[in-house]
């Protein structure tokens, strides 16, 4: 079992970080030629002994696709499914009253893309193995304890990123690592 | 397993067949059925396009054992987990998708997903490709088609 890449898109729809730890080359070879260069100037440097790329993706046409893929999924969840209202958690889940019925994975025969979105249109994907277990607590982690910790208390950070940019803080970069290697999935 | 819907589409991602055994999803009207089966059309064709690992070479169609499983499904969108109801996709070799949304459950259930869409693609041809009357590609109006995917269904539940 494996853990391919993980992606965070805003809600503006622009893509805001990738790692990849298995390939360097791009999923899919980018046509338009500023994507090259911006990606080249974006890409930030990765902590000592860590293997594969960050933010070396995010403008090229496998993150356009995943965020298509994702979106489109999303949408069908949410208007296929609905969700009973529970009063017993919505007194634990503050959040339980706006809960839609929300997509949580989607596989192919090759892979499987662990999703979550958060309240703020904020959306977390991790691609694995098809065969690993539900990561919805993983990617739960990654915003409570990493985004929250490393981007929004981070006065040094932006919250909303403009167009292009993207989250090369160090700090985030080795919180999201140290979690997703430490998974018994990630080998 | 709860089976709330069947779709099947056709190889352009039109919608030519729909039924919803056990209620539990919400009703869409018609147009909206036909935006979700091009969508899943779509997306099934994405999916492919961004596996993170190597593209395995075709090495014909006997070797890829497409002869022997009846889903020949294996880069493009296959499942879909959601809290409410979980999607299972099988494509034959003729790019025909039949689409089954259950009550979620265990990764298992895929298999017994599998299954189902098997037993419905068998009816498939013998109810629907052998009706003198049904032009290809276009909406399925066969009663006994009907009657056997009812039958299929029921068996699960």
């Amino acid at each position: 079992m494996t853990i391919y890449s993980f992606w965070m898109f805003d809600r503006h729809c622009n893509c805001i970080y990738t790692r990849e730890w298995t390939r360097s080359s791009p999923l899919v070879p980018s046509h338009s030629s500023h994507s090259s260069v911006s990606s080249t100037s974006s890409a930030t440097t990765l902590p000592a002994g860590a293997i594969g790329t960050v933010n070396a993706s995010n403008q090229n046409d496998s993150a356009k696709l995943l965020f298509g893929a994702l979106f489109s999924l999303r949408n069908i969840a949410n208007k296929l499914g609905t969700l009973p209202f529970n009063e017993d958690t919505s007194v634990t889940d503050p959040l339980a009253i706006h809960r839609k019925n929300s997509l949580k994975s989607f596989a192919t025969g090759k892979y499987r893309a662990h999703f979550m979105e958060t309240a703020l249109g904020l959306y977390f994907c991790i691609l694995s193995d098809p065969n690993v277990a539900d990561l919805q607590i993983v990617l739960k982690d990654l915003y409570a304890d990493v985004y929250v910790n490393h981007v929004v208390k981070n006065s040094a950070s932006d919250v909303d990123f403009p167009a292009e940019e993207v989250i090369g803080n160090e700090s985030f970069v080795r919180g999201v690592d140290q979690l997703i290697t430490a998974l018994p999935a990630f080998a | 397993m709860t089976i709330y819907s069947l779709y099947i589409l056709n190889k352009a991602g039109g919608l030519i067949y729909q039924t919803d055994p056990c209620p539990g999803l919400n009703k869409l009207s018609a147009n909206e059925y036909l935006v979700l089966a091009g969508t899943l059309h779509g997306v099934h064709a994405i999916a492919s396009r961004i596996s993170p690992t190597a593209p395995t070479p075709n090495t014909g169609f006997f070797g890829t054992g497409k002869a022997v499983a009846g889903n020949c499904n294996t880069s493009g969108l296959k499942s879909l987990e959601t809290d409410a109801f979980a999607m299972y996709v099988f494509q034959t070799v003729t790019g025909l998708k039949f689409v089954l949304v259950t009550a979620p459950g265990t990764r298992a259930q895929a298999d017994a997903a599998e299954l189902v869409l098997c037993r419905i693609y068998e009816c498939y041809a013998d109810y629907v490709m052998k009706n003198p009357y049904y032009s290809l590609d276009m909406p399925i109006r066969c009663d006994m088609f009907d009657e056997k995917v009812v039958e299929v269904t029921q068996v699960v539940v």
